[in-house]
């Protein structure tokens, strides 16, 4: 039912493709719109959207303005706006989102924070730790 | 001032010399010409005959005649760069380069230098060699470095980094601005979307004993760091060709 949503072509004008045959190790930092299809060990932020693949896999956190996930990620996921998560997304790891929608069979082991107020909640956190 | 530089390869296409003087005389354009047959230092030759004059320097030849005028001339200092433009008439097999400036055969490109339309271009460096157009090595083996990151491609393919695309490139959905001070980085593994970054400076290294194609012309060795500077080289083009895409 989220089929359409769930497609990077929501995402005009990609300014970085991590394609399916290629490792990224470090800490990525964007502007625009990001794809990934491959494997990616390390932070991603970007002021953009990122749409994660069914056969990428994440070893970090991703934070953007939107995210459509259908691959597999093993970190946190701080979205802005909306978390679009397909029926073949592996999240294990937390959400900091201000939407988020569910497809049947995915699987999502963590924490969510949902709502405007808490789309910094670690930030929050952050500050009141000091 | 114009400055024709033949190629020496051209001692197998006397016909298309011939063709080619008789186009220029055509059209009254005249200048000083040098033959690269057996001139070692042709870096000296290029310099002497920029400070006496020389403004339009034109190549006639392929893609590897303009590697090797490219590489003196971006030598020479900023202000008398600026002063300068590159052309090309384009001789033989292996001339993506003039293609890509909108130059497609010796026929037109005499009346494109008549017309002399001038866009400034970006040039790319690897350690010391210069290249206007594409660098290519083979993926398996290579690692590159960008800023905080490294990309190793895990499977078999082509690395391509473009300032300008080659037309037989176009085809492939992929786009490259030689007016944006960025270089167009492709990871070409044989799927259906190949990876894509775009950046300013990059470090490549091998683990084999693969060399870096600048320009279909020249090798560098690894590892590599390689850049851009911004709008640097006036290169005459033809009339339709744009590359500013935005």
């Amino acid at each position: 039912m989220f089929k359409k949503e769930n497609h990077p072509e929501n995402f005009k004008d990609v300014e970085t493709i991590i394609g399916e045959s290629i490792k990224v190790k470090g800490n990525f930092n964007g502007n625009g719109n990001i794809v990934i299809d491959g494997l990616l060990e390390g932070s991603l932020s970007t002021k953009g959207n990122v749409f994660i693949g069914e056969k990428a896999k994440i070893a970090g956190n991703v934070s953007a303005q939107e995210i459509i996930i259908n691959g597999e990620i093993s970190g946190n996921l701080n979205v802005k706006e909306t978390l679009s998560v397909g029926s073949t997304a592996r999240i294990y790891g937390d959400i900091e989102c201000a939407n988020m929608s569910i497809e049947h069979g995915a699987i999502f082991n963590g924490k969510s924070f949902m709502g405007k107020k808490v789309a910094n909640i670690s930030e929050k956190e952050e500050k009141i730790q000091e | 001032m114009n400055l024709f530089i033949y190629d020496d390869f051209l001692k197998r296409h006397t016909k298309k010399v011939s063709q080619i003087e008789a186009s220029l005389h055509n059209l009254n354009l005249s200048g000083k010409i040098i033959y690269l047959g057996g001139i070692k230092k042709i870096d000296d030759l290029i310099k002497a005959e920029i400070s006496t004059g020389a403004r339009n320097i034109i190549a006639v030849g392929n893609n590897r005649t303009i590697s090797k005028i490219l590489n003196v001339i971006m030598t020479v200092d900023v202000k008398t760069l600026n002063s300068l433009s590159l052309g090309i008439i384009p001789v033989g097999e292996n001339n993506s380069i003039a293609a890509s400036w909108g130059v497609n055969s010796e026929k037109n490109a005499a009346h494109i230098i008549l017309a002399r339309r001038v866009e400034k271009l970006d040039v790319a460096y690897a350690n010391d060699d210069c290249f206007i157009s594409g660098a290519q090595i083979k993926a398996k083996g290579t690692t590159l470095k960008i800023k905080d990151f490294t990309i190793d491609p895990i499977k078999n393919g082509q690395i391509s980094l473009f300032n300008i695309l080659p037309q037989k490139c176009s085809s492939k959905n992929i786009s490259a601005n030689p007016q944006d001070g960025l270089l167009d980085l492709y990871i070409d593994t044989g799927n259906k979307k190949p990876s894509f970054f775009a950046v300013k400076e990059l470090e490549i290294e091998t683990s084999n004993k693969e060399k870096l194609i600048l320009d279909e012309a020249i090798e560098t060795e690894l590892p590599a760091k390689i850049g851009i500077i911004g709008h640097r080289l006036n290169i005459i083009v033809g009339r339709d060709r744009t590359f500013n895409l935005d």
